[in-house]
């Protein structure tokens, strides 16, 4: 009997030593010094579908843009619009009227040569709902959102494109760069149908060959690419490996040259590794902590101003964030139009906040009630570990906080009814353009119950004014002015606290050459190229 | 674990056609109890699961959706076109993907297959085998290495072991990849979905020896519980009474060990051991979506495990009662194979 | 042959392990939820943190130590609850009318091809994740499984001489069960009861380690291990100790088995 428990402690001691290993064991070559054919990259999950019209998770998005451009993208690790179908744009000067003049010479991976009529097939199929591309279970909800504007697609010669909008829109050239309105072969929908999304067929560096879902999507090179640089490898695979600990073990033992979607305080290791270089840069994300201003107690302004100086968003960053990312002053990155990069209207102050906490000896009667969620996101890594922190704070000061802690998808279902006191959550941009987060966040339109993105239910005509003059100025100065004033009106009603701005972390092969992150957030792989070999030691 | 017996044991005199049309009465009223209840599960879902897929909802368009997606019929419509769809196996799409559900399964479901199979095969094997080679031989310490095993299976976290042979196998010793099912550099084989059988068909030795390098390290992780809970059975059948008298008596008889414990012993124990894994069926599919999910396997499990978390209806509506069916299917089957076998043994005992 | 010495000792040992993990409810040396040390973040074992800090700032033995006493707890709460539903199913399937009894048959069936993850899943799908809706759900998925063995060692147990003759005697009801039954079918249960307590606390720590028991900062050993998951190559020690506790405290109940 003794031995068998000699056994099982033995076995069990085995494993964890060799377990304990890693910690001290040195970093074994493994990777292959020749110039591999494939790149492979791996993320936390698969692409839901490969249509660009109907897509709002990022590593669809990540996915198509190996294969898919737009009429015109952002210049390389910037936001800056360029041409990039398009041979050259014109706005005109009452801001109504967008014209293209499409590139010459472009090939689609099936064939199909690039014309105006090819482009609008995009167009076309997300306005018209009597289009056969409009799939009757597609949401073609960027759409509504962006490019609801534009009132009609026409073609004024074979090669050019003409935008006519109803009203002018300051934002719409970048969400023109942005992903939902990348071009796709008209062809492929004659081909493939309802399975389109299956099959994407873009100008794209990579082309597309398979789809192992669940795995992997493997991509070859475009060989008719029409711009330098050409496609780096011969294939691409996208991998999605969910569990963090057996990606960065891929990595570890050389079966993977890159990754993202790992927390930051795995990222320890690596830092000192000499085969990775991590490539890192503040992402356009917010993580906020909203109140419901649905629940009863948080009506009251002074309650939240106590709980907005009790929090320590320094702390924040430092311990949950693992420093991979900054404090969120503003409702949006302050790269943005109009949003100052200063310390914001919210400062740390633990003393006053608990003296207010003692004026008013109702707000410690009942617990507050604290929504969280389990999965990481870009801005919150782990959300739990954000919410452990906020109660710590908040308790310090002398509240009673309860945390709930659901799944995404049933967190996100209370939040869009404000079904909470206060709810953690966060935006990712879709195009850099700060009308995206402010009237996310404030505009009382995006306060419908069931479907808020304005969480809080912050309702206030003075702000929904603001939101929408900024929108109809085209002179940037103006615009910038006017975003201060709704910043203001925000500081002072304070529906929602920014907390923290999530870092957009890639690692990569140390020779991998030729990746910029793009604030997007997206990853563009057709420049990526293998360092020759001669350097590589 | 001490002992197990079948449920059948009612049907046990009456002719097998009999007791064949008895299990599919009863197979179809529980198909249909099932069914009920997965639907009833979904329909009180509080969430709408069409909103919830996207980031920015606009209402009518949701009501468009749902109503194409004939989620606004009424309730006894929808239940009744559900089962119809299961099982004309019109299985709709998936919410988030698009794709249809059951293409999609019938790539994951053989994924699934295989490594339960082997797992099941392999934790089978190497409890009984430990087990038998230990009573046979008289070399009683091979029994202290089973009983830890049986005691590891079931005192260790699987997604913790599963951890650990990765860093230990895979980063460390480079030996086994870390996870999924094949090489990306390497066309998969294809055919029936089972990698194993359709690289052996194909004759292709290559992308056997991928294959069974990707199986090695999951099929060990999942193999564990099982080989724990058969060791664990097996050791305490053998501990009874009557079974050492019919040792003593075959060997005063003069056969030799290996026929003893290898044929007639062997068949004498196998009905509780299939009774356990039939019971155990459950447990398996469980333990598959840990291991799944730590090895990157492309499988039932975490395709549904993401159904639930994604509210996919579809997804779940007839993923899981395929699940089910087929759990069903394993536990009646593994009944039914117990009673024939107890039936020997009863009268084996009788003579 | 065992020796009653030794019997004594092992018994001991696995009290004296039993009131060490609960006495986690007391005798932490710091507060496992207060995050007083958030300066020593992630710092090793010292002389007054034993297993050093964790990544949020709390002595990592007092969450050690809470979290196994809490587990111990979870899981006999389970046990519990698996034990109660599947003896009161044994008792209406053995005593009500035939066709009550077929139909909790069939009912058995279909749970015992539903994997407890997928009954947990679907449970939290509708129950807010806290630690008493997690005990549901692998109270409830145990259910099938606890019915089956009981009904066997009942049947056994019914069916047995003694106590058809004690019947014969002239003892029913109560008594029956009291001096006839109950001493037959204690040994199995006991073994059934340790059984079960491993299996729950296993499938608790699945659970809370796919993040389905509410507050995260709940001292389990599983919610611990995954809150700690992103330290695995920092700082290995506070994935592999929350792993090796709940072993060792399953380890000591599974070894008194051969102790029987």
């Amino acid at each position: 009997m003794r031995s068998s428990t000699r056994y099982t402690v033995g076995l069990l001691l085995l494993v964890v030593t060799g377990f304990l290993l890693i910690g001290c064991g040195g970093a074994s070559d493994k990777l292959e010094n020749r110039i591999p054919s494939a790149f492979i990259f791996a993320r936390g999950a698969d692409a839901q579908k490969l249509d660009p019209a109907d897509v709002d998770d990022g590593e669809s998005v990540n996915t198509m843009a190996q294969m898919f451009e737009g009429l015109v993208g952002f210049v390389p690790g910037t936001l800056d619009v360029e041409p990039h179908l398009a041979a050259s744009y014109e706005i005109s000067n009452d801001g109504l009227q967008y014209t293209f003049k499409i590139r010459e010479g472009v090939l689609f991976h099936d064939g199909t040569p690039l014309n105006a009529e090819a482009a609008r097939f995009s167009f076309d199929r997300q306005m018209n709902p009597e289009h056969p591309a409009h799939f009757p279970t597609a949401s073609f909800q960027y759409w509504q959102n962006l490019y609801a504007d534009i009132q009609r697609v026409e073609i004024v010669d074979s090669m050019t494109l003409r935008l006519q909008l109803s009203r002018p829109n300051a934002a719409l050239l970048t969400s023109l760069a942005s992903f939902p309105v990348w071009l796709v072969s008209p062809e492929s929908f004659n081909k493939y149908g309802d399975q389109m999304p299956f099959n994407p067929v873009g100008t794209g560096p990579y082309r597309f060959v398979e789809w192992r879902s669940n795995e992997a999507v493997l991509m070859e090179r475009n060989p008719d690419y029409w711009r330098e640089p050409q496609a780096g490898f011969d294939r691409l695979v996208m991998r999605s490996i969910p569990l963090n600990t057996s990606r960065l073990s891929e990595l570890l033992a050389g079966k993977i040259h890159g990754l993202d979607g790992i927390q930051p305080s795995e990222l320890s290791d690596l830092k000192d590794d000499p085969r990775f270089e991590i490539h890192q840069a503040p992402g356009m994300n917010v993580g906020y902590l909203a109140f419901s201003l649905l629940s009863e107690r948080m009506q009251d302004l002074e309650l939240r101003k106590a709980i907005s100086m009790a929090i320590d968003r320094e702390n924040l960053v430092d311990l949950a964030l693992d420093g991979y990312g900054s404090v969120a002053a503003y409702p949006a990155p302050s790269s943005f139009l109009g949003i100052p990069d200063d310390e914001g209207p919210i400062r740390h102050d633990m003393v006053a906040a608990k003296a207010m906490v003692e004026e008013h000896p109702e707000w410690t009667r009942k617990a507050i009630q604290l929504a969280t969620f389990g999965q990481p996101r870009t801005y919150f890594p782990d959300p739990s570990r954000v919410a452990s922190l906020i109660r710590n704070d908040l308790e310090a000061i002398g509240l009673k906080v309860e945390i709930i802690n659901r799944e995404f998808k049933s967190h996100l279902h209370t939040t869009r009814r404000g079904e909470f006191d206060l709810g953690l959550l966060g935006w990712m941009a879709d195009t850099p353009d700060p009308d995206n987060f402010l009237s996310t966040f404030f505009h009382s339109r995006a306060a419908i119950h069931g479907s808020a993105t304005n969480i809080s239910f912050y309702k206030n005509g003075e702000m929904d004014a603001l939101l929408d003059a900024a929108l109809a100025v085209p002179d940037l100065e103006k615009r910038k002015q006017i975003y201060k004033q709704a910043l203001e009106v925000w500081a002072r009603d304070l529906p929602l606290i920014p907390l923290v701005q999530g870092n957009q972390i890639t690692v990569l092969d140390k020779r991998i050459r030729g990746y910029l992150l793009s604030p997007t957030g997206n990853h563009f792989f057709g420049p990526v190229y293998w360092e020759a070999e001669e350097q590589a030691n | 674990m001490a002992k197990t017996v079948s449920d059948s044991s009612l049907h046990k005199k009456s002719p097998l056609w009999r007791f064949l049309l008895g299990e599919l009465r009863r197979f179809i009223l529980i198909f249909l109890i099932a069914s009920l209840g997965i639907f009833l599960a979904i329909e009180a879902m509080p969430e709408d699961p069409v909103s919830l897929r996207v980031k920015n909802p606009d209402p009518a368009r949701i009501e468009e959706i749902r109503d194409t997606l004939g989620l606004n019929d009424p309730l006894p419509i929808r239940y009744v076109t559900g089962v119809r769809d299961f099982v004309t196996l019109e299985w709709g799409k998936s919410l988030i993907s698009g794709r249809s559900v059951r293409d999609e399964i019938s790539r994951f479901l053989p994924a699934t297959l295989e490594l339960a199979i082997l797992g099941v095969c392999f934790g089978v094997t190497f409890g009984v085998t430990l087990v038998l080679v230990a009573h046979g031989t008289g070399w009683r310490w091979l029994l202290q290495p089973v009983r830890g095993l049986g005691a590891l299976g079931l005192t260790v976290p699987i997604f913790w072991i599963g951890l650990l042979l990765i860093l230990l196998f895979s980063v460390q010793l480079g030996i086994t990849p870390v996870g999924g099912r094949f090489d990306f550099a390497y066309a998969s084989p294809k055919g029936t979905g089972f990698f194993l059988i359709d690289s052996i068909i194909s004759g292709d030795g290559e992308a056997l020896l991928i294959t069974i390098k990707h199986l090695l390290l999951p099929v060990v992780t999942l193999g564990l519980y099982p080989a724990a809970v058969v060791s664990g059975t097996l050791e305490a059948r053998l501990g009874e009474s009557y079974l050492q008298r019919l040792v003593t008596a075959l060997r005063a008889r003069g056969f030799s060990p290996f026929r003893i414990w290898g044929k007639h012993v062997l068949r004498l124990v196998s009905g509780p051991v299939v009774t356990v894994i039939g019971t155990q069926a459950g447990a398996l599919l469980g333990g598959a979506v840990l291991t799944e999910t730590v090895y990157s396997w492309p499988g039932m499990g975490r395709f549904l495990v993401d159904g639930v978390l994604n509210r996919d209806i579809f997804v779940i509506q007839h993923g899981l009662l395929l699940v089910v069916v087929l759990a069903l299917f394993v536990v009646t089957f593994s009944d039914f194979l117990a009673t024939r076998l107890d039936h020997q043994l009863a009268k084996k005992e009788s003579e | 042959m065992r020796t009653l010495s030794k019997l004594r000792i092992f018994d001991a040992w696995a009290i004296l392990i039993l009131v060490l993990v609960l006495a986690g409810f007391f005798l932490t040396p710091h507060d496992p939820m207060s995050q007083a040390f958030r300066s020593e973040a992630l710092e090793g074992p010292s002389i007054s943190h034993w297993l050093g800090i964790d990544g949020l700032g709390r002595d990592f033995l007092s969450r050690l130590w809470r979290g196994a006493a809490n587990t111990a707890i979870l899981a006999i709460a389970c046990l519990a609850v698996s034990l109660f539903l599947s003896s009161g199913l044994v008792a209406i399937e053995q005593s009500g009318p035939s066709w009550c009894g077929k139909l909790v048959r069939m009912l058995v069936g279909l749970w015992v091809a539903l994997p407890v993850i997928f009954i947990g899943l679907l449970l939290l799908v509708f129950l807010r994740p806290s630690p008493g809706a997690l005990v549901l759900a692998v109270g409830f998925g145990n259910m099938a499984f606890a019915f089956r063995q009981i009904r066997v060692y009942w049947i056994g147990v019914r069916g047995a001489l003694y106590v058809k003759s004690s019947e014969v005697l002239g003892s029913q009801g109560w008594r029956l069960f009291r001096w006839a039954i109950w001493p037959n079918l204690k040994p199995d249960l006991f073994a059934l009861g340790r059984l079960l307590f491993a299996i729950s606390a296993l499938e608790l720590s699945g659970l809370a380690f796919l993040g389905l028991i509410g507050d995260p900062d709940f001292a389990e050993l599983g919610s611990i291990l995954k809150q700690n998951q992103a330290y695995l190559f920092q700082a290995p020690m506070l994935v592999v100790l929350p792993g090796l506790f709940l072993s060792l405290m399953l380890l000591t109940t599974h070894l008194t088995k051969f102790h029987r």
